[in-house]
């Protein structure tokens, strides 16, 4: 067990490493000159003097990596800089709009595991049935919904038309009710294929069928027994879907007007800021690693018997 | 228990008419032992999982009557099999390796069953648990109870199956090659443990290809072939005088892999 803590946090910290290297580095090399973006907020006909003026004041004349280097150091530091997008300190920024992304996935997720799991247990405690029929091709159609699209429809119905909800979010938790939801459309549907994949799997297992023979109802062998050996792939399906939801929430934030993490995300790329969007990819990463630790760490604990079989293969 | 009456037993896949077990018919009484022999594919399993009604009604179709004391087996509605399934009616399956769930102990899923079945108190049944554990011959009942089944041999598991059956008080055991995956030794002691259980009053359905583990056994023999009875009678007297020349091809088989054993000694 030490030794696997230790060669995790030792992935951990190459993966952020990493990720920070490729953001750095793809908005450095390939993003536009962030020194013209700035000179021109100013004045649109900015000379070439003006621009390079500004990109001396700014640090950005200097080589990438050391830039890059003057960033890792300022990110052990707790202070990253300035943010040539929104002219704030970055970690500013990010405490601002991280707990608005943090609140708005958990929810999604929230939603994911209300609507999968009950919907997952009844189509595996009668597969085949028109009710399974229904949500299969349900999740199809969830899967190939566009969240801004679904997020426009729900604005339509819950805000315009029966006005339950407002265009502009309200403050607390009814503000992030329907974008949430929006979020967690495509993501339910697709865990309700996988969960429900992963529990007829386990209700047609050996041990299953021993449990009918012991008298066990359909029901009873779901709950007690398959549904927590049909978790494992349904969890790391989830953990990775934390990180990824993070950064991949923009669109619904900005169909609903939320400022999160994501929407700065995609500011800041557009502003070539590359210390701001490298700084954010490190947090995303961070997110998503731990979460996919966490989940390796919950399926040990729901598995021991295949984590015994996985340190042995 | 007074009788298990198996009458023109029919299995096919719903797709394709060919019959896995073609028109059986067999009666087992109390404190008598009824064996399934014949190579694999043969239907023996099939009969078996029709009986315990385990066979999944949208892929096959299953005709005829298996009654028990004369109540239906075969299309028994759901909320009848607890009151059946477990506790008149014992199985021991194929493959004691997965058969039972790989994340709950032995003992948890041992008293899950006994819960279910009986009015004992969690006292009690821990202490019957122990006891038909000792009984199938596993002494280290404590650390059986806490295993979780990948922590035990392939034996020990099966010796756990037959401890379920015992701590039931089954009336009729169906066993499906419960000494497929077993050496000699180990092999006879699971017979032995069958034999045990039919001198307490129980029946036994034992299913083998093993003629060594029929004759140890003893009782009625049913050989099948792709489906269809080829031959019947009690197994010593079919084994050493086989009519048909199924029969006495897979006696010879047998006779062969015996003396094969004894040349490897």
């Amino acid at each position: 067990m030490k030794h696997y803590i230790l060669r995790r946090a030792l992935t951990f910290l190459l993966v952020l490493l990493g990720v920070s290297i490729l953001s750095f580095a793809l908005i450095g090399l390939f993003g536009r000159d962030p020194a013209e973006i700035i000179a021109r907020r100013t004045n649109i006909y900015a000379t070439y003097e003006q621009i390079e003026e500004v990109r001396c004041s700014m640090g950005l004349d200097k080589p990438l990596p050391a830039r890059y280097l003057a960033w890792l150091a300022g990110l052990v530091r707790g202070d990253v800089g300035v943010s040539i997008y929104s002219f704030k300190p970055i970690m500013e920024d990010v405490g601002r709009y991280l707990p608005v992304s943090l609140a708005l996935v958990g929810l999604s997720l929230a939603w994911v595991v209300l609507v999968s799991l009950p919907v997952s247990l009844l189509c595996a405690l009668w597969p085949g049935g028109k009710a399974d029929h229904a949500v299969r091709f349900g999740s199809v159609v969830g899967l190939s919904f566009p969240t801004f699209w679904l997020g426009f429809l729900l604005l339509i119905a819950f805000a315009v038309k029966r006005p339950i909800f407002t265009v502009l979010p309200a403050p607390g938790l009814k503000g992030y009710l329907l974008p949430s939801f929006a979020l967690s459309v495509p993501v339910f549907s697709g865990f309700i294929r996988v969960f429900r994949a992963s529990l007829l799997k386990e209700m047609g297992s050996d041990y299953a069928d021993f449990a009918r023979a012991r008298g066990l109802s359909r029901g009873r062998i779901l709950t007690r027994h398959a549904l927590r050996n049909a978790l494992p792939p349904v969890v790391t399906m989830f953990c990775q879907y934390l990180g990824y939801l993070i950064a991949g929430g923009a669109v619904v934030e900005n169909v609903f007007s939320l400022s999160g993490l994501g929407t700065y995300l995609v500011g800041c790329v557009a502003a070539a800021d590359s210390t701001a969007v490298a700084t954010c990819a490190v947090i995303v990463a961070a997110v998503f690693v731990t979460a996919n630790l966490l989940g390796d760490l919950a399926n040990r604990l729901l598995c021991p018997w295949a984590a015994r079989e996985d340190s042995h293969g | 228990m007074r009788e298990l009456k198996v009458s023109e037993l029919s299995v096919s896949l719903k797709d394709k008419g060919q019959p896995l077990v073609d028109k059986l018919s067999f009666r087992l009484g109390a404190g008598e032992s009824l064996i399934l022999l014949g190579q694999s594919g043969c239907g023996k399993t099939m009969t078996c999982r029709a009986v315990m009604g385990l066979l999944e009604k949208s892929r096959f179709r299953v005709s005829g009557s298996a009654s028990l004391d004369g109540g239906e087996l075969l299309g028994m509605p759901e909320k009848h099999r607890a009151g059946i399934y477990g506790k008149k009616v014992a199985f021991v399956p194929q493959n004691p390796m997965t058969a039972l769930d790989p994340s709950v102990s032995i003992g948890r899923q041992m008293d899950e069953t006994l819960h279910l079945h009986t009015k004992l108190n969690r006292a009690q049944r821990q202490a019957r648990i122990r006891a038909s554990l000792l009984e199938a011959g596993l002494e280290e009942t404590e650390r059986v109870c806490h295993s979780r089944p990948n922590m035990l041999s392939g034996g020990m598991i099966q010796r756990v199956l037959i401890a379920l059956a015992l701590s039931t008080g089954a009336e009729l055991v169906i066993a499906d090659e419960p000494t497929t995956a077993l050496d000699v030794v180990l092999r006879n002691e699971t017979v032995d443990a069958f034999v045990r259980l039919r001198a307490k009053g129980a029946a036994v359905l034992f299913v083998t290809h093993d003629f060594a583990a029929a004759r140890r056994l003893g009782g009625e023999v049913l050989v099948m072939r792709e489906g269809t009875l080829v031959e019947r009678g009690d197994v010593r007297e079919v084994w050493a005088s086989p009519e048909k020349e199924y029969t006495k091809a897979l006696v010879r088989a047998s006779a062969l892999s015996k003396g094969a054993r004894h040349a490897d000694r």
